[in-house]
């Protein structure tokens, strides 16, 4: 199979499949990136959106100097961070969150209850290994963390969430 | 769990689970685990974790999110054209500006239509309150507390024979004399002026006593003419001289004269000049000639209109008071009714009286222009001038800095009084496309920043 960073060069070189097969690759996994990071469905679809548009309008100066997949992931950690930064200052005109979405199921309630319970840079690496199934380093790389420092992390909060799983269980 | 017991942190046991030791690492890892209950049962926990965390899946990405969107958002947009993606949202982006635009037209507009109408009765209300003291206004008669007036249609003789009775402006300038202690300087040249100026009112003037009357009976408008003029000299005294020749000349008087001398400014004098209507071009014409002019202006207010009602209500008035003297002469009725047609005479005479003295003073307004006068001498500053005291000085200061500060206080107020309602107006008119606007921005330069930091 073709590798992401080869589908990369050829759309550089002007290859319009290429792209369409890199967009199917990832449309799902980054639309899913910024819906579990944000309240609303409208938003993360914008944002899964300019991401990939700022690969478009950018790929003539893409250099397959890493992995293509932590290229697109750094986009949109930069995106969904300019995003969180947006939010701090209108935070009074925040929409009130999102109510529990209707297709979730009551095991995904707790998980999401549990993940916002978490350190925001240990859940942050916890969504990246779990949901985006990134590498240590790739998580290392895009973070701008040692590795050891993402493993110990990434270690500590499997650890908190089983806690916090655990302890909701018996509720249940 | 220690390396003692164990070869493999938890933490490695983790790496294992996820893949992430080296090939022999992880061999030697899966060997440790098939006899390690207790590393297992982390491994366990770790693996229960990540199922949990499966529980939690993403509903696929909508329809509208497609690769051709993508394309065409990427695409430079020509301008004014919506970007495809997101067409609905620029749909809605365009009714909003529509409407809010809509809304803002309609709001300029209102705050228009209601600001200027205010602003030119301020204007006007402005520039009466500054002529206040010379428009003339014909007040209102009380009505009659008995018998009313009949009304009788006007005839120029009426107004002709009341005409004659007018003694011209020599009552005024008798006025003025007496009110004339405000002047600073001696007014000896003033005084000869307005003796001479008694007998031009008295029998030089006799054409111009008549024109009014003449004029209303021609059906000529009546014109009350008024000027203002500024003027700035270097030659206070002899501008002064020739001012007062001028009026002489031209069969004027003073209806107030002032002088003061401010400190640290050069002597001013204000004068109220009264030269007969027809004067009035020349007059300002050789006035200009005294020094640099700062300011002029002119006006003229029909009073036509006011001065034949007036005579016609005379008239009227005066008819009733002859019938009502008859009624007297004839003595026919009771006693209570001889007291009650004298009362009625002597209400009616005071209305006579009234109105004549309107009417004259009309004519006079006519007849004579009115001229305010200000000459200011460009000021030289002495070197003789005594130099307040440190002490004096600092006392000025603190009370001028108090006193602008309190100004400054006051202004700033009013103008938030003033102002503050139309700001409030216009910033809510124009806060949601600024933000719509900034917004924008936000985002452009955002992506522009992610693709910069991650190429």
């Amino acid at each position: 199979m073709t590798t992401d960073e080869e589908l990369m060069l050829a759309f550089q070189r002007g290859s319009g499949e290429a792209f369409t097969e890199l967009f199917q690759r990832y449309r799902q996994r980054i639309y899913g990136f910024f819906r579990r990071r944000l309240q609303h469905p409208s938003r993360a679809e914008e944002l899964a959106q300019e991401t990939f548009v700022a690969v478009l309008k950018a790929v003539e100066r893409y250099e397959p100097r890493a992995l293509f997949r932590t290229y697109l992931y750094s986009i949109a950690l930069n995106l969904l961070a300019a995003e969180r930064r947006k939010s701090g200052r209108e935070t009074a005109e925040a929409d009130p969150p999102e109510p529990v979405a209707a297709g979730d199921t009551e095991a995904a309630v707790w998980v999401r209850d549990a993940l916002d319970r978490l350190e925001s840079a240990e859940r942050e690496i916890l969504l990246l290994r779990e949901y985006e199934q990134l590498s240590y380093e790739e998580i290392a790389s895009l973070l701008q963390l040692q590795l050891n420092t993402v493993r110990s992390r990434l270690f500590r909060a499997r650890m908190a969430l089983r806690e916090l799983l655990v302890a909701r269980a018996p509720q249940a | 769990m220690d390396r003692l017991t164990h070869p493999f942190t938890p933490e490695e046991v983790m790496a294992y689970l996820d893949g992430e030791l080296s090939a022999e690492r992880a061999s030697a890892a899966a060997a440790h685990l098939e006899l390690c209950s207790e590393c297992r049962a982390v491994a366990a926990g770790l693996r229960g974790v990540s199922s949990q965390l499966a529980a939690w899946q993403v509903e696929t990405a909508p329809d509208g999110f497609s690769e051709s969107a993508v394309r065409a958002a990427a695409l430079p947009r020509p301008a004014g054209a919506p970007r495809p993606q997101e067409k609905d949202t620029r749909r809605v982006i365009s009714r909003s500006f529509l409407m809010w635009g809509t809304a803002f037209a309609v709001a300029t507009a209102l705050l228009l239509a209601v600001s200027i109408p205010t602003l030119n009765r301020s204007s006007h209300l402005a520039q009466e309150a500054q002529r206040a003291p010379r428009v003339f206004t014909p007040p209102a008669l009380p009505p009659p507390a008995s018998a009313p007036l009949p009304v009788l249609p006007v005839t120029p003789s009426g107004m002709r024979a009341t005409k004659r009775s007018n003694p011209g402006p020599s009552q005024e300038l008798a006025g003025v004399q007496r009110d004339k202690v405000e002047s600073k300087e001696p007014a000896n040249s003033l005084n000869q002026a307005y003796e001479r100026q008694l007998d031009v009112s008295k029998d030089a003037n006799t054409a111009a006593k008549a024109a009014p009357a003449s004029r209303a009976a021609a059906n000529e408008p009546m014109i009350i003419r008024r000027a203002s003029l500024a003027l700035l000299t270097k030659e206070f005294d002899s501008a002064r001289a020739a001012m007062e020749n001028l009026v002489r000349a031209h069969q004027g008087y003073f209806g107030q004269l002032d002088v003061a001398t401010p400190p640290n400014a050069g002597r001013a004098l204000t004068a109220t000049v009264r030269v007969p209507a027809a004067q009035l071009d020349p007059v300002l014409v050789e006035l200009r000639k005294l020094g640099h002019v700062e300011q002029e202006s002119q006006s003229a207010d029909d009073v036509t209109r006011q001065y034949v009602d007036l005579s016609a209500r005379l008239s009227n008035a005066r008819e009733t008071e002859k019938r009502l003297v008859d009624i007297l002469r004839e003595r026919t009725g009771k006693v209570s009714d001889v007291l009650e047609v004298e009362q009625q005479i002597s209400s009616v005479r005071q209305q006579i009286e009234q109105m004549d003295a309107q009417r004259k003073n009309m004519d006079n307004m006519v007849q004579f222009a009115s001229v305010d006068l200000r000459i200011t001498e460009e000021y030289k500053q002495s070197l003789e001038t005594p130099a307040p005291s440190l002490g004096t000085r600092i006392h000025n200061a603190a009370v001028e800095g108090f006193l602008g500060a309190a100004e400054m206080v006051v202004g700033l107020l009013l103008f938030l009084l003033n102002a503050g309602p139309t700001l409030l107006l216009l910033a809510s008119v124009l806060a949601w496309p600024a933000w719509r606007g900034a917004r924008w921005l936000r985002r452009h330069f955002r992506l522009e920043a992610a693709t910069s930091q991650s190429a």
